[in-house]
C-alpha cells in the first residue's frame, strides 16, 4: 500500500515540478550567497589555520607587524594590498580571543543588569567551557566559507514549507470531493492502514527533499566557494557569540540536525491538519496560517518568539547566535531548550493524534462491518 | 447570481473569515511591532518604551516654519542659556573633560546663543536634562530655518556634495546624469513654492509605512478568498454545462468579476480602515499638514505634506490590489485549484517582499527591484512609489516611478481582463 501511495503522489508532474525549483532554489540561492572572491580570501586567511595557542599568536602577531606595521590600514592601503596581506587582517583578531570573549561576557551583564533579579553568575557559568577551551590552547583557527554558507538554510526552509504544503493539501481532499470514505471503510484494512502509508509517504518525502535540496546546496556551494578549514571555531563576537566550543563542522551538523527534527515535525503536523481540514481550500488556508504566516511574520516583525515557531526553525541559526535567555522567576529559559522542548512535545502530540485517528478507523471499520 | 456566487463559498466561510481576522489582526500588528523604519527616524520600540519621550512627541503642535517662528525658537534657546549659563572658569572647566568639543570657553561665551555652543555654555546636567529638547532646537535652527528659507538651494548644496573619492553622490547612488537632472527639475519645481511645516506626524508616517506589508496580509487573504472562484468549476467538470447555460459563460464572468472587484475593494477598506483607526487611537492623526522630512530634514522630491503623501500612495494602493485580484481571478481560470493556490503563494513570497529603499539614503532601485516594483503585489503596496525618486530610462526620456505604477496598474489590468474574457467568456 506504501508504494501504491508513493506512486500516486509522485505520478503528478506538478510534484516533480516542485522537487525541481526547489533543487533549482538552492542552487540559485547558494549563487547568491558566495561574494566573489570569497574561496581565494579563505585559502589565504587559511594558511594560518591551527590551533591558537602562543607559538601561532607570536607567528600571526609578526607577520601583521611586518606587513602593516601592527596598525589598522586605511581603507586604500587595504585595497591596494595584495590578497596574502590582507589575509592577515581576517586573522588578527582571534589572537585577542580570550579578551574579547572577556568583552562579551561584560557586555551581556550590562545587558541584563536592566533585571535586577537576573544572577550574572548565569553568564559566567555559561561561557565557562569556552574560556577553559581558550585558555587550554584547544581552539582552532580557520575558514569554511561552505560550511558557514550552508549553515543558512533560509531557502531550505522556504522550499521546505512550500513544497508541504503542496504535497499535504491535497493529501486527504480528493477523498473528501469524491466521496470515497465509505468505499475505503469496507476495504480488507479499512482507512487505517491507507492513513498510515499517506503519512510515511508524507515523511519520506519530506526527508528526500530536504536531503536532496541540501545536497544541491552543498555541491553549489563546495563548487562556488570550497569547505576551507571546517575545523576553525565559530565565535567572532560580532555576529556569532553563543558560548558553545563549536567548530564550523560541528555548528553545521547542529543547524542540519535541528533542521531536518523541525521539517519531519512539521511534515507530520502539515499532514495531520490536512486530514483535519478535509477540504483542499480549507487544507491550505490552515497549513499557510499555521506554518507560512509564522515565516513571514518572522521577517516583518520585532517579535524575537517568532523564531521559536516550527516552521522558523529549520533554519535555526538564530538560536546559536547568542547567548539569550528569558528569566521566569528562577527559571532561565534559552532558545535552543525552548526550541528543543517545543520539538518533543509537538512529536509527542503528533504521535499520540495518529494513535487517536488510527484507533478512530479502526471503530470506523468495525461499526461499518 | 452573486448570491449564487456567495453561497458556493459558504462550507468555507468560518475558515476564510478566521483567516482574514488573522490576517487583518497581523497587519494591524506591523504598526506597532513592524520592522520598519520611519521616515521620519523615529524609532517605534522607543516610541513606546519612553513614555516621556511620547509626551514631548505628541506635544509639538503644527507649525509653518517663517521669520516668527524661527525667533520663537532662538528665543526658546535664549532664554535656557540666560537660565543657566556657565561663568568662565566652569566653562573652561568642563571644555577641558570634554576635549573634543574643539573650542575654547571663550569662544563658546563669545556665541552663548549659538547652539552649536551648548556644551560650552550650559553645565553638564543641565545639558543631559534638556538633551531632546536641545537635539529637536538645533534640528529646528540649523536645518529646518536654512532650509524653510530655501528649500532648493539648501538641497542643491546637499547635492553638490560628493563621495571621499571625488565621485559625485547621485552616481555613487546608482543614477545616470539623465536621471539626476530629471530628479533636480522635479524639486526646483516642487520647492520653489515649498512652505515647510513642522510638527508631530508619527501616525501618518506609520500609516505609510505599514502598507509595505499589504501583500504578506492582505494578499493571503485575496488569495484564500479567491482563489477557488474559477476553478472550482473546473475542477468538478462544470465548465461544459455552464456553456450551455442561457445567458452563457459571460454573463457568469461578469458576475465574478463584480464578486471579485467588490470583495477586494472591501477587503482593502477594512484594512485600511482598521489601521487607520489603530494609528488614530494610538499615535494620533494629527499632522496631515505636516511636511513630509526624511529624517526631520531632507524634503521628500514631490514637497508633500503626509496627508497628501497618505492619499496618493492609498489611492495607487487600491487599484493595485484590484489589479492582484484580477491576476488571482486569471491564474484561478488557468489552474486547478491545488496548483493554484500553492502558485499564488510562491509568487506572494517571492515578489511581495517590501521594497526597502530607505528614505535618508536616496538610491537607484536595482534591475530586480525595478522588475519586481511592478508586479501586482507591489501595486498593492504602492510603497515605494513616492518614497525618492526613481526612474525607468527609455532612450533619453525617463519614465518616473509613480507614473510607471499607474501605467503597469492600466496595463496589468486590462490584459488580465483580455485573458479572462478570451478565457471564460465565450458563449
Amino acid at each position: 500500500m506504501l508504494r501504491a501511495e508513493w506512486r500516486k503522489s509522485w505520478s503528478r508532474p506538478v510534484m516533480w515540478a516542485a522537487l525541481a525549483a526547489v533543487l533549482l532554489a538552492q542552487v540559485l540561492g547558494g549563487m547568491a550567497l558566495v561574494p566573489p572572491g570569497i574561496r581565494e580570501a579563505a585559502a589565504q586567511a587559511n594558511v594560518w589555520a591551527g590551533p591558537m595557542d602562543e607559538p601561532w599568536k607570536e607567528r600571526v602577531l609578526d607577520a601583521y607587524d611586518r606587513i602593516w606595521n601592527g596598525q589598522e590600514p586605511s581603507p586604500e592601503a587595504y585595497w591596494a594590498a595584495a590578497p596574502a596581506e590582507r589575509a592577515i587582517l581576517t586573522v588578527v583578531p582571534d589572537t585577542e580571543f580570550a579578551a574579547r570573549l572577556e568583552d562579551h561576557v561584560q557586555a551581556l551583564k550590562q545587558w541584563y543588569a536592566a533585571d535586577p533579579a537576573f544572577d550574572p553568575e548565569k553568564i559566567e557559568t555559561a561561557y565557562e567551557p569556552l574560556r577553559t577551551a581558550a585558555r587550554q590552547q584547544r581552539l582552532r583557527f580557520g575558514l569554511s566559507p561552505a560550511g558557514s554558507m550552508l549553515a543558512d538554510q533560509s531557502v531550505m526552509a522556504w522550499s521546505m514549507v512550500l513544497f508541504l504544503l503542496l504535497l499535504c493539501s491535497n493529501q486527504f481532499a480528493v477523498e473528501a470531493a469524491t466521496a470515497m470514505e465509505p468505499l475505503q471503510l469496507v476495504s480488507r484494512h479499512g482507512r487505517s492502514r491507507l492513513f498510515l502509508a499517506k503519512l510515511w509517504v508524507c515523511l519520506l518525502s519530506a526527508a528526500l527533499v530536504w536531503l536532496l535540496g541540501n545536497g544541491a546546496y552543498a555541491l553549489t556551494l563546495t563548487a562556488a566557494a570550497g569547505w576551507g578549514v571546517p575545523s576553525g571555531t565559530i565565535q567572532d563576537f560580532q555576529l556569532q557569540s553563543c558560548p558553545f566550543v563549536w567548530s564550523t563542522g560541528t555548528h553545521l551538523l547542529v543547524n542540519l540536525a535541528v533542521g531536518l527534527a523541525a521539517s519531519m515535525v512539521m511534515a507530520l503536523w502539515m499532514f495531520l491538519l490536512s486530514g483535519w481540514s478535509g477540504t483542499m481550500l480549507r487544507a491550505f488556508a490552515v497549513n499557510g496560517l499555521v506554518f507560512v504566516l509564522p515565516m513571514l511574520l518572522g521577517r516583518h516583525l520585532r517579535l524575537p518568539l517568532l523564531g521559536l515557531w516550527i516552521s522558523n526553525l529549520v533554519d535555526n541559526r538564530h538560536l546559536w547566535r547568542d547567548w539569550i535567555t528569558w528569566r521566569l522567576g528562577s527559571l532561565y529559559v534559552h532558545p535552543w531548550t525552548a526550541a528543543g522542548a517545543e520539538g518533543v512535545l509537538l512529536l509527542l502530540g503528533g504521535i499520540l493524534a495518529v494513535r487517536v485517528r488510527l484507533t478512530e478507523e479502526r471503530r470506523r471499520a468495525h461499526g461499518s462491518v | 447570481m452573486v448570491r449564487f456566487e456567495l453561497e458556493k463559498q459558504k462550507k468555507q466561510w468560518v475558515v476564510l473569515v478566521l483567516a482574514v481576522a488573522l490576517l487583518l489582526g497581523c497587519y494591524v500588528t506591523t504598526a506597532f511591532w513592524g520592522r520598519m523604519d520611519t521616515m521620519t527616524g523615529q524609532s517605534l520600540p522607543n516610541f513606546w518604551a519612553d513614555p516621556a519621550l511620547r509626551k514631548a512627541l505628541k506635544s509639538q503642535r503644527t507649525q509653518k516654519i517663517d521669520g516668527v517662528w524661527a525667533a520663537q525658537r532662538q528665543q526658546a534657546y535664549a532664554a535656557l542659556v540666560d537660565a543657566h549659563c556657565m561663568t568662565l572658569a566652569e566653562s573652561e572647566a568642563q571644555i577641558r573633560q570634554l576635549a573634543w568639543l574643539g573650542y575654547s570657553a571663550e569662544e563658546a561665551l563669545a556665541h552663548r546663543y549659538d547652539i552649536d555652543y551648548a556644551l560650552g555654555v550650559l553645565p553638564y546636567d543641565v545639558f543631559q536634562a534638556h538633551e531632546g529638547e536641545l537635539e529637536r532646537l538645533a534640528l529646528q535652527l540649523n536645518v529646518l530655518v536654512p532650509l524653510a528659507a530655501d528649500p532648493y538651494g539648501y538641497w542643491k548644496a546637499d547635492d553638490a556634495r560628493t563621495t571621499m573619492d571625488g565621485i559625485p553622490r547621485y552616481i555613487n547612488q546608482g543614477y545616470t546624469e539623465a536621471q539626476h537632472r530629471d530628479d533636480c527639475s522635479i524639486r526646483e519645481k516642487h520647492y520653489r513654492e515649498l512652505v515647510v511645516v513642522d510638527g508631530y506626524c508619527l501616525g501618518w508616517d506609520v500609516l505609510v509605512g505599514v502598507m509595505q506589508y499589504l501583500p504578506h496580509t492582505l494578499g493571503m487573504a485575496l488569495l484564500l478568498v479567491l482563489g477557488s472562484l474559477f476553478s472550482q468549476e473546473r475542477q468538478y467538470a462544470m465548465t461544459p454545462i455552464l456553456r450551455t447555460a442561457k445567458r452563457g459563460r459571460r454573463q457568469l464572468l461578469r458576475t465574478k468579476l463584480v464578486l471579485a472587484l467588490a470583495v477586494s475593494a472591501g477587503l482593502w477598506l477594512v484594512f485600511q480602515g482598521a489601521v487607520l483607526l489603530t494609528a488614530a487611537l494610538s499615535y494620533g492623526l494629527q499632522g496631515a499638514a505636516v511636511t513630509v522630512l526624511y529624517f526631520g530634514c531632507v524634503p521628500n522630491l514631490y514637497g508633500l505634506d503626509w496627508g497628501t503623501y497618505y492619499a496618493i500612495q492609498s489611492v495607487m494602493s487600491f487599484f493595485g490590489t484590484l489589479a492582484f485580484a484580477l491576476l488571482l481571478c486569471l491564474l484561478s481560470s488557468l489552474l486547478p485549484l491545488k496548483i493554484m493556490l500553492p502558485a499564488g503563494l510562491v509568487l506572494l513570497v517571492l515578489t511581495g517582499v517590501p521594497i526597502v529603499t530607505f528614505s535618508y539614503a536616496e538610491c537607484a532601485l536595482s534591475t530586480l527591484q525595478k522588475l519586481r516594483v511592478l508586479t501586482p503585489p507591489q501595486l498593492m503596496a504602492a510603497y515605494p512609489a513616492l518614497q525618492v525618486y526613481q526612474s525607468y530610462s527609455l532612450g533619453h526620456a525617463q519614465l518616473r516611478l509613480p507614473l510607471a505604477m499607474a501605467l503597469a496598474t492600466v496595463v496589468e489590468s486590462a490584459a488580465f481582463l483580455l485573458l479572462l474574457s478570451r478565457r471564460e467568456g465565450g458563449k
